[in-house]
């Protein structure tokens, strides 16, 4: 290791050492004027970052604070709005349950579904280029155009969905016009776009060593062994990393239902994103919003968080005995 | 000191510049020119309309020149006022009025109103009090839509009714909706009335929304309560939910596939510009129109009225030209022949006596303009909170609906938390 490092890299220990008793980075004028120009060069990123998230974040935080209809001076009012929101706002909840429940019901589903699809298209058949690229399809389609398609296929009248199960005498249900149906519908159309997850499995399934599945064949494993002991351990990081992908994406959910539903029929889609964008642009309860935000942020946070505690069962290969 | 002859040598240099760009420019002419922005929010046949008009106001006053651009109204407006380039004319929707009025973001229009002699007087009843806030006028309106009942006459000859006589008692619409429906196994072949907006059917019942004296809503008033009680009634009979699978079966409302043209549906409630879409799209539909029926002891001939408005938002660089401006717009000349374009109803009294809108009155839009003169003329009340409180109506009417609130409790429960809204906005 030590060989590797010369020059540059060797002033830079001296530096840190020195930098200890010092307190101060005493840098060589070659490694200043690196900074500089890296500075430089990343500006306009660092810039963007500053101006166009940082500060617009710090700024919700203090609109959290405020009562602010946006042409009116920001009021201070204090955690009122969290207080209002939590306490007294009956389509708070009624928004966050209709997220949760989408999450779910359409996360597990929509996993599982992509591991399959990812399973069987990882095994030798012809024409796998052109299956991947058709259940990959879907999550190509922008947004907006997906949602208008969906809503002429839920149609409950003349959409393929009903005409289908009116072919095996089943009377469709209302789908997106149904309080009870409209969650599972949009369900549904989520499924249609599991192939987004799909490509992901599948460069996780090609990733896994085939001397581990050659070993288990040896030892006269099943599939179904292979799968369980071999397949969904090696997966696992990756299973991982598109269910926190999918919590987040699911708190985030807003296209689909603005198009639809706008939160309808009897806010029976009205989901998170959906009422906060209703506070904000359609009552200009900015500070309202913001404060929804926040809560969205610190509920994201306590998921995730959760979901790390809980993550014993996932193995990161090389990751010693954890 | 040197710096200072110094800045004197630029100052006399630009103003020896300005000096030579006035003798380039005879005076008063397009250099003086002030240019003003307008947002409207009509696209189609009715911007290229309105743009039209723009144009010649721009040919007859050297001294004021017009932009027009196409924007929809809404977050863009309020961000542009907030940020303080907001355009010098704008067009408003009526729930914005008041809530827009009490956030200081639009000039009061009194004294330019004043200046111009424009006064109560010229407008049709209860249309200068529409959109006022607090006493002051923020916004002028610029388009008006009634409402009232359209019934096609074929099928009601059919059943064996007399489309002479008008529907004129509640009993009798109750009788055509359960006579003129035809319910098949999944869903209906045709509905004869179903009520659709909640407004007109809370006054034609007696209710009222607000009442300015005690600064209280009134959503929960015992006639609205009655009102949405017959509402629901009709949701009941028909199974709403069989009804709303209905509903998504019908083809779009502006193309010849709208269920009233198609006969899926034989009485409806509509607005006057119906009448020009029935001639282009289903020109050989026959049809009525009456106004609102009542009940006993209710009122009769509900004229409700939405529409446009117009107004000069707070921070707009050229007031005085974009009153100059407005003040054109509104004129009766101008308002009529735009009014006429676009099928609504100009404002103003004598407007509506012009050739160029007279012309396009048919019997069946004679009903509108009756209502507006002879009727009682109704608009949402003019709170700060218009938006939220239209939510919120349909919201609670909804959960009425669906069966899963009594009417009283919804309206009871929506009064309370508009209340607090209200009291919250000052």
């Amino acid at each position: 290791m030590m060989k590797l490092r010369e020059n540059g890299e060797a002033a830079t220990d001296v530096n840190s050492r020195s930098a200890g008793t010092s307190r101060k980075i005493r840098m060589t004028k070659l490694q200043k004027m690196n900074l500089r120009s890296g500075l430089l060069f990343t500006s306009p990123w660092l810039v963007g970052l500053v101006v166009f998230t940082v500060y617009p974040i710090l700024a919700s935080l203090y609109y959290s604070l405020t009562d602010y209809s946006l042409l009116r001076p920001p009021e201070w009012v204090g955690l009122d709005n969290y207080r209002t929101l939590v306490f007294q706002d009956p389509y708070f909840w009624t928004s966050l349950y209709n997220t949760v429940f989408l999450m779910l019901l359409g996360l597990p589903l929509g996993m599982v579904i992509g591991l399959a699809v990812a399973l069987l298209l990882n095994t030798k058949v012809r024409g796998l280029g052109i299956y991947r690229t058709i259940y990959y399809l879907p999550s190509v389609v922008p947004g907006v155009a997906t949602a208008l398609v969906w809503s002429w296929v839920l149609n409950p009248e003349y959409g393929l969905v009903n005409a289908l199960l009116d072919k095996f005498g089943i009377i469709g249900p209302g789908w997106l016009t149904d309080p009870l149906w409209a969650k599972p519908a949009l369900v549904i159309m989520g499924i249609w776009g599991a192939g987004g997850s799909m490509v992901i499995y599948l460069a996780g399934l090609q990733g896994i060593a085939p001397e581990y599945l050659e070993a288990a064949q040896l030892d006269g494993a099943s599939w179904w062994q292979k799968l369980v002991h071999i397949i969904l351990p090696m997966l696992s990081p990756v299973i991982f990393f598109t269910l926190i992908m999918g919590v987040i994406s699911s708190f985030q959910q807003f296209t689909h239902i603005y198009v639809m539903t706008r939160g309808g029929p009897s806010n029976s889609t009205l989901v998170y994103a959906m009422y906060l964008y209703q506070n904000a642009f359609g009552y200009f309860k900015m500070g309202y919003a913001s404060a929804m935000a926040w809560i969205l942020f610190i509920i994201m946070t306590l998921a995730i968080w959760f979901a790390f505690r809980t993550a014993g069962w996932v193995h990161y290969e090389g990751a010693a005995g954890k | 000191m040197r710096r200072s002859i110094s800045s004197w040598l630029v100052l006399t240099l630009l103003l020896s510049s300005l000096a030579v760009a006035g003798g380039v420019f005879p005076p008063g002419a397009s250099a003086a020119r002030v240019t003003i922005s307008f947002w409207h929010a009509w696209g189609g046949y009715e911007g290229k309309k309105l743009e039209e008009l723009v144009a010649r106001f721009n040919a007859t006053h050297p001294d004021v020149k017009v932009e027009p651009s196409y924007v929809a109204i809404g977050d863009k407006l309020m961000t542009a006022i907030a940020g303080g380039t907001p355009p010098d004319v704008a067009t408003i929707w009526d729930w914005m009025v008041a809530s827009m009025a009490a956030d200081g973001s639009l000039q009061p229009l009194d004294t330019y109103l004043a200046d111009s002699g424009i006064t109560r007087e010229d407008y049709l009843p209860g249309i200068w009090e529409y959109g006022s806030y607090r006493g002051g006028k923020f916004a002028v309106p610029t388009t008006l839509n009634v409402y009232a009942i359209f019934y096609n006459k074929d099928i009601l000859k059919a059943a064996g009714y007399d489309p002479a006589v008008h529907i004129t008692t509640l009993e009798q619409l109750e009788e055509m909706a359960e006579r003129l429906t035809i319910a098949t196994k999944r869903s209906f072949e045709r509905i004869g009335f179903m009520p659709q907006y909640i407004w007109p059917w809370f006054w034609s019942f007696g209710g009222q929304f607000y009442d300015p004296a005690t600064n209280k809503i009134t959503a929960n008033d015992p006639a609205n309560v009655r009102a949405l009680e017959w509402m629901v009634s009709f949701y009941r009979k028909f199974d709403f939910r069989k009804y709303r699978r209905f509903q998504a079966g019908w083809g779009e409302y502006a193309s010849p596939g709208n269920p009233f043209y198609t006969g899926k549906i034989a009485i409806v409630e509509d607005g006057q510009w119906q009448v020009a879409a029935i001639k282009k799209y289903a020109p050989h539909l026959n049809y009525g129109v009456a106004p609102y029926p009542a009940p006993p002891g209710g009122r009769k001939n509900v004229a409700w009225v939405n529409g446009s408005f117009w107004a000069i938002p707070k921070g707009a660089k050229h007031p005085q030209e974009a009153w100059k401006f407005l003040s054109w717009l509104i004129s009766p000349e101008v308002s009529a022949e735009w009014c006429a374009t676009i099928n609504n109803i100009p404002p103003m009294r004598r407007a509506i006596k012009l050739q160029v809108f007279a012309n396009t009155v048919t019997p069946e839009f004679q009903v509108f303009l009756d209502l507006l003169e002879k009727g009682h003329t109704f608009t949402i009340p003019s709170l700060p909170v218009g938006q939220y409180f239209t939510n919120e109506l349909w919201n609670s009417v909804g959960q009425v609906l669906e069966g899963l609130k009594e009417p009283k409790q919804a309206l009871d429960e929506v009064t309370q938390r508009i209340q607090v809204e209200l009291n919250k906005a000052r």
